[in-house]
């Protein structure tokens, strides 16, 4: 049977519509195997694309139905989708 | 009866949140009690047969102010707030409240508070505050031209769009730079992040405009983590955090965020980079946001800033009045605004060929709240992290405003 990541994977457009970036910090006793957390992770559907080792953060993309997955792993401290950041500023003119 | 209850060192820390004496802090020797809302008359009774400290409760006081030069043993109760303020050791603190059996409470030393001590702030009669040919009204309002420090040997980073690298008012400065946006250069094309490195770590003397710039001598380190649009996404933003707690930097603005809904929690693996950043001496800074359309709208201070790790920045105008557009501190958990800094009308460096700009927003209060933590970081050479973050919310000036919307109060420069 095919697992719903792998279906998920070769249905091309609906791929999009439910990957999603996410952040994973791992936990704080984990920070030094943070390698090992993220292959556990890969195996759960992590697209892995960056590790912050020294944040202890591993970045990366996931279908959105294998958010929970992720968060019940050992060693995992938080999964969070990434969001968009935009600056503070109401507005700027040269002086 | 709870007076009847044995106290034992496991109940003593059992629900107890006991504050860290601070390195660089001044205490008084004295502890202060923090306990639920709805403390009454008859946990004071309880209070007052417990431990021997003679409790006083400061409505006995009537309409006068009730003392507080406390002697040994002695305490006060502000039933009002909730506290009390006890002239004992910690553990008889924490004694007394485990056995008024008020488990959810915090137990810390009191500390001197300095809102103007070492500073000599603005006159009211001279407001608002407008640029001179010398100093920006915000570097005024800040006390910066008469603080001894410069923040020399402090990194500082900017998180942000970059950096006119080739902007003379920075030539000769020691400047580390990465890019972590995909195909773009450190180079800033936006002229947000030029602005926020140069309220922070601008030069004493720019080349053609008011100072406005904090840490002079600070070593810059710029991390591009917003595109030319001036957005980005956290992996970028949180990459940057990690490269900068990498090298070092003591203090680490972020002029950026994203709405919250009233209600909402912080942002969970943001309040982990930024513990952990605050546990490698690095310290967070970023902006409440602009959200607020004071008076009628008030919004909650922004993600990333509503972390409890992270320090929230609101944004104040020429007269010290809350800005309009400056979120509050709607949210509990981290979603208080920490303190406020001058965020109206702000000159700093654009890129070339413009050079410089005006700015609006909690973005421009935000490194000006870096630029004092690097004058404090050089200040106290072994305050870093925690320790940074809690000189830095010592040092302020009272604003005759709501706790919500300005925190503390004004950021002020160690002098």
């Amino acid at each position: 049977m095919t697992s719903r990541t792998e279906s998920q994977r070769q249905q091309g457009p609906d791929r999009s519509l439910s990957r999603v970036k996410v952040a994973i910090a791992v936990t704080d006793d984990a920070r030094n195997q943070i390698d090992q957390v993220a292959a556990a992770c890969r195996r759960l559907g992590l697209e892995h694309t960056s590790t912050l080792a020294g944040v202890g953060v591993l970045l990366g993309s996931v279908e959105l139905g294998d958010l929970p997955k992720l968060r019940s792993l050992p060693r995992v401290a938080a999964v969070e989708i990434k969001r968009e950041a935009r600056v503070c500023a109401l507005h700027g003119q040269s002086r | 009866m709870d007076s009847d209850v044995e106290v034992t060192q496991s109940m003593i820390h059992c629900g107890t949140r006991t504050r860290p004496v601070l390195a660089g802090a001044v205490h008084t020797g004295r502890q202060l009690v923090l306990f639920r809302e709805g403390v009454g008359r008859m946990v004071a009774e309880a209070l007052r047969t417990a431990a021997g400290i003679r409790l006083a409760v400061s409505s006995d006081f009537g309409g006068s102010a009730a003392r507080t030069d406390l002697a040994l043993g002695e305490g006060l109760l502000f039933e009002r707030v909730g506290a009390a303020l006890i002239h004992g050791d910690p553990d008889q603190a924490r004694s007394l409240a485990c056995r008024a059996n008020q488990r959810a409470f915090i137990v810390e030393p009191e500390r001197y508070v300095r809102a103007s001590g070492t500073v000599r702030p603005v006159s009211a009669a001279a407001l608002p505050l407008g640029d001179t040919a010398f100093e920006t009204w915000g570097l005024k309002a800040i006390q910066v031209l008469s603080s001894r420090y410069s923040g020399r040997g402090i990194r500082v980073a900017i998180l942000d769009t970059g950096f006119d690298l080739g902007h003379p008012d920075f030539a000769g400065r020691s400047i580390v730079s990465q890019s972590f946006v995909a195909e773009l250069p450190v180079e800033d094309a936006n002229g947000h992040g030029t602005f926020c490195a140069g309220v922070a770590c601008g030069p004493q003397q720019p080349g053609d405009a008011p100072r406005y710039g904090i840490a002079s001598a600070a070593e810059l380190h710029v991390a591009r983590v917003l595109d030319d649009e001036a957005s980005g996404t956290d992996g970028n933003v949180l990459a940057g955090i990690d490269w900068a707690v990498g090298h070092d930097c003591a203090v680490i603005s972020i002029s950026l965020g994203s709405p919250v809904y009233l209600g909402d929690g912080y942002p969970e693996v943001y309040e982990h980079v930024a513990a952990r950043a605050l546990a490698a001496g690095s310290l967070l800074i970023a902006p409440a946001g602009n959200e607020s359309q004071r008076p009628d709208t008030i919004a909650p201070v922004e993600h990333p800033a509503n972390c409890p790790s992270i320090i929230a920045v609101g944004a104040v105008d020429q007269s010290l009045k809350v800005a309009p557009f400056s979120n509050g501190g709607l949210n509990p958990n981290g979603g208080e605004v920490s303190l406020v800094a001058p965020g109206m009308a702000i000159v700093s460096a654009a890129p070339r060929p413009d050079l410089y700009q005006v700015g609006s927003g909690t973005s421009m209060a935000t490194p000006f709240v870096a630029g004092v933590a690097a004058l404090l970081a050089e200040a106290h050479p072994q305050a870093r992290g925690a320790a940074l973050r809690d000189l830095l919310l010592e040092a302020f000036r009272e604003l005759p405003a709501p706790v919500r919307d300005v925190g503390v109060g004004l950021v002020q420069a160690p002098q």
